[in-house]
């Protein structure tokens, strides 16, 4: 089905269906180049993506049209960019049919490369990309922020807990002083003590909370 | 009050079994979590990194991500106990409990403020040597500095957790895994001295179950372990005596016959004359002394053997009712009649059907091993099988975290109480 609907796509940019390649890989003629289509499923994940961008950005790199056709909601919009930005075009399929989303940079052989051929769309792109640097040169000084309100929560926890151990020795201290163990538990502990968190039903009535309770 | 509200939410458990790890804080409710006790030792490389593992070791659900990679699967995942014990100097085993340790508490880890690390109660075999207790609180002691997880930990023996649990306060509990059997009188507090261990557990009834398999002419499918246990599971008995119970099962042949389908296959087992030989593997774990098993054993079947690891003897003959009355025996005379009053019997080597129409002839773990007891001489004696019995340890870890005071720090010499970090 999927694989009908890709050739019905490509043969109305007047492409020709070539066969299947390998593993997941339709091959189609036209306008004087080989596209290939690598194809990802439902059931492919993040290294299936992986895989297909780089065997996509190999056949890109031999000056072939490289495209991967996978469900919309696979990856981010970020990673999507990343997999456009390396000559490699995306088809993506959902529920209202096939989206298409041609490279940003396109690939062009070494010996076909000129100084001034800069497309419009490379410069698109790199504009974007500028923004990009900006905003996150943004988030940086946010994150710094953060970082030292992080660093002062960390001081204070570490006071807290030294606090805390001191009341745990002073606690014991005033135990052995008096000759008798610390009450922590106090012997109503077999059952619901204070409200609020509910206890598992195996500690109600449960002996043993009076005998552990009396230890030290 | 502070310290009692501070463990209704940050009490853990953590039950460091051979084949599973379970784990979870107190407010986890009546069930831990568990995962496989097991890691995995990736390799590194650029996929890997780009996969975002950098860990060396990686434990929980995302091992089996990787055990596809085939040929140097055996190599790199990694089982850290055997009968329960991590050997002192296996360096990889210790990594995998550091990790599946942290795994558990980082999963647990509250966010914001109050959370000064948790009060972990781990539970490790009855028959753990002292190293295995240092190298916990190692663990435990670099939990606390290095991630504020930890704030104080203890390590109790797993039957007592499961006498906790049971609300037992005296009696023995008998613990069969896998592997091992462990007989633990309980008297307020474990009776360490008092502690047998037997070399015979679940395999051991896999072991004779493949042996009757290949009688029956499956021989090709006596070296498929899980389905061993699986036909094992179906069709294994456990008889009240094992000499009536071949006998009634050669005058009455197609009452003790059984066929098991196998699940999603077309195979189907069935014993066909061979049936009365199901009553074998039950009797196999109780008391493997019946002459009948000396044929087996000439056929090259492994004769479960005395093995010591570590400090500890695990004995291969000894028969469960002997086993009970040896570890009883080393307690004080008083309180020895109190001990057989209560004999608690955890983990899945107990479970045994007992179909209708066999009632009287197979009979369940409980009564198997009373009748055993009054083999043996000893009346009044009262054996009950615990509920629920992978999460007993669990359960007995949370109720004693909480009930221990806090300020009662741990002690070599008792082997209890609270090591502070």
């Amino acid at each position: 089905m999927l694989e009908r609907d890709i050739i019905k796509h490509m043969s109305r940019q007047g492409l020709k269906f070539e066969g299947n390649g390998e593993d997941g890989v339709l091959r189609f003629v036209g306008n004087g180049s080989t596209y290939i289509v690598k194809v990802l499923d439902e059931t492919d994940g993040r290294l299936e993506l992986i895989s297909a961008a780089l065997q996509s950005a190999f056949w890109a790199a031999k000056g072939e049209k490289a495209y991967i056709l996978a469900p919309k909601s696979m990856a981010s919009t970020d990673e999507l960019m990343v997999i456009r930005l390396h000559g490699i075009g995306l088809l993506l399929y959902g529920p209202h049919g096939i989206e298409e989303l041609p490279p940003i940079i396109k690939h062009v052989r070494h010996d076909e490369r000129k100084d001034d051929d800069k497309t419009p769309i490379e410069l698109e792109s790199m504009q974007r990309v500028l923004e990009k640097v900006e905003r996150l040169e943004r988030f940086i000084h946010r994150i710094n922020d953060v970082d030292a309100l992080a660093s002062r929560l960390e001081r204070l926890e570490a006071m807290y807990r030294e606090l805390s151990n001191k009341l745990l020795v002073f606690e014991g201290m005033r135990g052995s002083h008096a000759g008798i163990a610390v009450p922590e538990m106090p012997s109503s502990k077999s059952n619901d003590i204070s409200p609020g968190i509910e206890l598992p039903s195996f500690m109600k009535d449960n002996p043993w909370l009076n005998i552990l309770s009396g230890k030290g | 009050m502070y310290d009692e509200d501070y463990k209704k939410r940050y009490v853990f458990g953590a039950d460091y079994g051979t084949s599973e790890f379970k784990y979870g804080p107190i407010t986890q409710g009546e069930r831990p979590l568990t995962v496989e006790s097991r890691g995995y030792f990736p390799e590194r490389s650029v996929i890997s990194q780009i996969m975002g593992v950098d860990r060396e070791v990686v434990v929980g659900k995302d091992v089996t991500l990787f055990l596809e990679s085939g040929a140097e699967l055996a190599t790199r995942l990694v089982y850290p106990m055997r009968e329960g014990i991590i050997m002192k100097d296996d360096a990889r085993a210790w990594k995998v409990v550091r990790e599946l340790t942290r795994y558990a508490l980082e999963e647990f880890k509250p966010k914001g403020w109050g959370f000064n690390g948790f009060y972990v109660v781990a539970a490790l075999s009855a028959v753990a040597p002292r190293y295995m207790y240092e190298k916990f609180f190692e663990i435990f002691e670099s939990m606390a500095k290095e991630a504020g997880l930890v704030r104080s930990a203890t390590i109790i023996p797993q039957p007592l957790a499961v006498a906790i649990a049971h609300k037992k306060t005296s009696c023995v509990v008998v613990e069969s895994g896998h592997g091992n059997t462990q007989f633990a009188p309980i008297s307020r507090a474990p009776i360490r001295g008092a502690v047998i261990a037997l070399n015979r557990g679940g395999s051991d009834a896999n072991a004779i179950m493949a042996e009757i398999l290949k009688d029956a002419g499956y021989g090709d499918l006596a070296a498929e372990e899980t389905l061993v246990r699986k036909v094992k599971e179906n069709l294994g008995l456990l008889p009240a005596d094992l000499d009536s119970a071949i006998s009634f099962a050669k005058n009455n042949p197609e009452a003790v016959r059984a066929v098991y389908a196998v699940p999603g296959t077309r195979l189907k087992i069935d014993l066909a004359e061979n049936s009365w030989a199901r009553f074998l593997v039950g009797e196999y774990v109780f008391n493997p002394n019946h002459e009948i098993f000396q044929s087996y054993f000439k056929r090259g079947m492994p004769r479960p053997r005395d093995t010591k690891v570590g400090d500890v003897v695990f004995y291969g003959m000894l028969d469960m009712a002997e086993a009970i009355t040896t570890a009883v025996e080393k307690c004080p005379v008083e309180l020895q009649p109190l001990l057989y009053s209560q004999i608690l019997l955890s983990g899945g080597n107990f479970s045994w059907n007992v179909p209708e129409r066999l009632k009287g002839i197979c009979v369940d773990s409980a009564t198997k091993i009373k009748r055993m007891m009054s083999g043996k001489g000893i009346e009044n004696v009262n054996v009950i099988m615990a509920s629920e019995p992978q999460y007993s340890v669990w359960r007995g870890c949370i109720v004693y975290g909480y009930a221990v005071p806090a300020s009662y720090s741990w002690s070599w010499e008792k082997m209890e109480g609270w090591m502070n970090f």
